[in-house]
């Protein structure tokens, strides 16, 4: 299953929307939601793994805790990370664009998982 | 589409190394015994699996200890447990030691301390920088994994690399400085990079337990000799256009007490590896401080301990057990009449092997490469010391191609050199690296009484 959509503020249906990123020692990062028009919460994500606009750089910092075995994989992953991620980007926003998606976002995330 | 086509080799790949095996156990000539025929067809099964990495590493680790257990034991004595001791080992204890002291570098960001500390004092010329950043490198890749040294100096060097003037040739001589002189860094202690753990399980296994300290005396000379063949080599490949560079080092708050304490645990831990002769507690058991120290103090949380690398142990551990299949099964013996190694001198033997190392190590993991041609050239009965160290260390010259070792698969992840690039520097670098071992270390190693 592929899909994509843009979040919306529950309360007022605006999709313009600010990040706060907030850190706190021995939690992982989260990301709070909170919608730029009405002020309302909209979503928390928990984060698992960044990367910023310099792929390689996230990879790297990603790197300097690991010890990588498979060579021939690590080459493909590693192109796949740095080139895959503006490519994704740009289907997720055509999929976005097209908003064929109306599900909510806890069913969409409940459903992939089977 | 792309990643379906890959699936689907891997599949067929697979596939191709259980037709092997069967194959090996049908058709294997007939002066072979059964356990021999079966060992051959788990061997193959294994080289071949390890060249395609159709299944990850681990898998085909666990893929081995499964056919050994199940087709090999019953051939000599039914006692599969041979088999699984390996995969807790004081080999593999050792180096989870060496994994603990890496995620306290890592976490407590002395790796990034040290390397700017270090570099600090390199000065501007673009020689004395490069050589700065491969001796760091190097240093640091003998405690920590060549991968990860090699994600931490990339990010060190990158900076530099951008203010370069685009084209300028020095941009490469770095990007590529850097993982070779990770993969050599690996061979200057035991901990340093997993073929290590090979070496020293076969030697253990003959009677000749090489300490902490010993291993280093025999093998830093060496690296040091290397590194400087790596650097005269991409000085002479891609010469600096610039007559300047400044290295723009980020400024690091001063330690807190935390990083202090941790820092005092890993140098103690060092310490107490390099004095075993003094107090005589084996360097594996040592191995457990830094654990308790670290992990007891909740200074490195259940997360860290989580994600130390356990496939990395677990494909030594693979590699050990086929080793121990090898020996018990006979396969060792054989091989070497039957393709006529026995007849050769010593010397020839082990410039053989040395080279054949080197080149399968460019094409699969310097472990598995270790781990298939150690235990053979043991059966010579020989020398052992010298033939599992010359051919540990070749193994760890995977200087040709991004797929050759992780560590290079980074580098080439920058997009700034090309596979003619590491290929060009890389094959010389092999080359003068294989017959550093097979010279220099051999007629050391006999200086030294071996
Ligand atoms: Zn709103």
């Amino acid at each position: 299953m592929k899909t994509a959509k843009f979040e919306k503020c529950p309360r007022c249906g605006s999709s313009e929307l600010q990040n706060i990123f907030y850190v706190e020692s021995g939690e992982p990062p989260r990301v709070y939601v909170r919608c730029a028009k009405c002020g309302a919460f909209v979503a928390r994500y928990t984060l698992s793994r960044y990367t910023s606009d310099q792929p390689y750089e996230s990879l790297l910092r990603m790197l300097r805790r690991c010890s990588l075995t498979d060579s021939r994989r690590s080459v493909a992953e590693i192109e796949a990370f740095t080139r895959g991620i503006e490519e994704k980007f740009k289907e997720a926003l055509r999929m976005a664009e097209e908003g064929g998606e109306k599900r909510r976002i806890e069913e969409i995330i409940d459903e992939s998982e089977d | 589409m792309k990643l379906e086509r890959a699936s689907l080799f891997r599949a067929l790949w697979t596939f191709l190394s259980f037709f092997f095996l069967w194959i090996s156990i049908r058709y294997a000539p007939g002066d072979m015994s059964g356990a021999q025929k079966t060992c051959l067809g788990i061997f193959v099964l294994a080289a071949f699996l390890w060249v395609t990495e159709a299944i990850p590493l681990f898998v085909t680790s666990f893929l081995i200890l499964a056919l050994q257990s199940v087709l090999l034991a019953p051939h000599i004595d039914g006692n599969y447990r041979v088999f699984l001791a390996p995969f807790f080992s004081s080999t593999i204890l050792l180096f989870l030691g060496g994994f603990v002291l890496a995620r306290g570098l890592a976490r407590y960001h002395l790796d990034e301390r040290m390397a700017f500390y270090l570099l600090d004092k390199v000065g501007d010329s673009p020689g004395r920088i490069l050589l700065g950043m491969m001796a760091v490198t190097a240093f640091l890749s003998m405690w920590m994994s060549n991968t990860a040294t090699t994600a931490l100096m990339i990010a060190v060097a990158y900076p530099l690399v951008r203010q370069l003037e685009p084209g300028d040739p020095f941009a490469k001589a770095i990007i590529l400085g850097i993982p070779f002189s990770a993969n050599v860094g690996g061979i200057g202690t035991p901990i340093g990079t997993p073929p290590n753990a090979i070496a020293l399980s076969a030697l253990k296994e003959v009677g000749i337990n090489l300490s902490f300290l010993r291993w280093m005396v025999l093998t830093v000379p060496l690296e040091l000799f290397v590194l400087l063949v790596i650097y005269w080599v991409l000085m002479l490949f891609f010469r600096p256009r610039t007559g300047k560079v400044k290295l723009s080092l980020e400024k690091m708050p001063p330690p807190e007490r935390r990083e202090i304490f941790v820092s005092g645990v890993l140098a103690l831990t060092v310490l107490l590896w390099l004095t075993t002769g003094l107090h005589g507690v084996p360097s594996s058991v040592i191995s457990v401080f830094p654990v308790l120290a670290l992990f007891g103090t909740g200074l490195l949380r259940r997360e860290d301990f989580n994600s130390l690398g356990w496939d990395v142990l677990f494909v030594i551990g693979g590699g050990l057990s086929l080793g121990v299949g090898v020996h018990r099964s006979g396969l060792d013996g054989w091989l070497l009449t039957s393709l006529g190694f026995e007849r050769l001198g010593f010397y020839p033997l082990l410039l053989i092997f040395a080279f054949l190392a080197a080149l399968l190590t460019n094409f699969m993991s310097n472990t598995s490469t270790a781990a298939l041609l150690v235990p053979i050239v043991l059966a010579i009965g020989k020398n052992p010391l010298i033939l599992s160290l010359g051919i540990a260390l070749s193994a760890s010259a995977s200087m040709l191609l991004p797929i050759s070792t992780p560590p290079n698969a980074i580098a080439y992840g920058s997009g700034l050199i090309k596979v003619k690039d590491m290929a060009r520097a890389g094959g010389v670098i092999t080359f003068i690296f294989v017959i550093a071992v097979s010279t220099i270390g051999y007629f050391y190693w006999k200086l030294l009484g071996f």
